[in-house]
């Protein structure tokens, strides 16, 4: 008998065409997880009618069918990018300089047009499953004193069947010591100034999909290009040691900041270097943040909502490697 | 046919494997090539044309 340990589990992902989300492409990239969840779901519904019976349920059927679940990993600029274009939607990248390409994300405001990926899932010599027209629901990052850490969540039609030949880079994975957050009254200021030595960060990308939307009559599945982001919601958290009264006076006042926050891996070119940035408009400190701790030291905890601002926006994020986007192909198929 | 790559690539069910920067001969089996080729950090090395020529005049 066929058993699969987790290690056996390879976990492939690839950006459909605009044009055709839900059918399935090649994966393009296989992620190394840490935690994973993604399988297919056959949503039940009892029948629960009195007929003369006492036990409840006389009759069922699959209400819906779809995939759902998440993927966990460590961040690195082979990666991110992929996530990147699914949870914010729109992507712009440079042509080739020393070596490196340049990819910004930013957001996709036309709701309906949504990147969707097609995720395949080899499980040992079981079975190998196929999810096509996955959209990210959320992308959380996390940092604190080790690797940093990712999950996706998706949610996609019902899996199918695919075969894989997986293979896996060796990528320079982000930690906390690789990290600089500087903060500003924009993005302009913020970059001049000095960074500020933080005890952790995250940060929270909810797309809100209306799943409820997806499913119409004449088919207990997901409609093709049917998963649709609701609000868009920002939000996330950073923790200091309590110093001096510039962050508490930010929360007390409503003074709003940007942030930008930045990972810098090895050389790609002569200069040019990995880079994950992560520009966030302006900060809404939402809570109290003092926390004090009689065995330790006395910490901010600021838990942020991020605000539209006119100039800056609400959040993009600036991934450099040195993988071409020229024509679209890779993270932003036409 | 020979390849380089800009990455520390393993390819599990093939079983090979590439350093970044290493120049190294493809399997000859055309299924495993044309992954192995697919993949976008890997590429040909091209022969230099006096080489070429060198092929042809033999």
């Amino acid at each position: 008998m066929a058993k699969t340990s987790g290690t056996e589990i390879n976990i492939g992902i690839g950006i459909e065409s605009a044009a055709a989300p839900g059918t399935a492409v090649a994966e393009a990239y296989f992620i190394p997880w840490s935690e994973f969840s993604l399988q297919s779901v056959a949503e039940k519904e009892m029948f629960k009618s009195a007929r003369g019976i006492r036990n409840e349920t006389s009759n069922s059927m699959i209400k819906r069918k779809y995939s759902q679940g998440s993927i966990g990993f460590v961040p690195n600029v082979e990666v991110m990018p992929f996530l990147l274009s699914l949870a914010l939607g729109s992507v712009s990248s440079s042509t080739v300089s020393d070596s490196a390409y340049t990819h910004t994300f930013s957001v996709q405001n036309t709701n309906v047009s949504v990147k969707t990926a097609t995720i395949t899932v080899e499980q040992g010599g079981v079975e190998t499953a196929q999810y096509t027209n996955c959209v990210c629901n959320s992308l959380n990052l996390e940092v604190s004193d080790s690797y940093a850490k990712c999950v996706a969540e998706f949610i996609g039609k019902f899996g199918t069947t695919d075969t894989i030949s997986e293979s896996f880079s060796k990528e320079t994975e982000f930690a906390y010591h690789q990290m600089t957050a500087k903060f500003g009254t924009s993005f302009s200021n913020a970059a001049g100034n000095s960074a500020t030595p933080l005890k952790a960060f995250s940060l929270n990308i909810n797309n809100n999909i209306l799943t409820d939307e997806a499913f119409l009559s004449g088919s207990n599945g997901i409609v093709t290009g049917g998963l649709i982001p609701g609000r868009l919601s920002i939000s996330g958290s950073y923790s200091l040691h309590f110093a001096d009264t510039t962050e508490l006076a930010k929360y007390r006042a409503n003074t709003k900041n940007a942030l930008i926050v930045t990972f810098t891996g090895e050389l790609i070119g002569a200069t040019s270097l990995e880079l994950i940035t992560f520009k966030l408009g302006k900060l809404i400190l939402t809570a109290p943040p003092l926390e004090y701790n009689i065995d330790g030291l006395t910490v901010l905890n600021q838990e942020f909502t991020v605000e539209w601002d006119t100039t800056d926006y609400e959040i993009s994020a600036i991934v450099v490697n040195d993988q071409a986007n020229g024509t679209g192909s890779r993270y932003n198929p036409a | 046919m020979k390849v380089t790559s800009k990455k520390e690539i393993f390819f599990n069910k093939l079983g090979w494997g590439i350093m970044k920067g290493e120049t190294k001969e493809l399997p000859e089996d055309k299924d495993s090539q044309a992954i192995i080729l697919a993949h976008p950090s890997i590429s040909l090395v091209e022969k230099t044309a006096g080489h070429s020529t060198a092929e042809k005049n033999k």
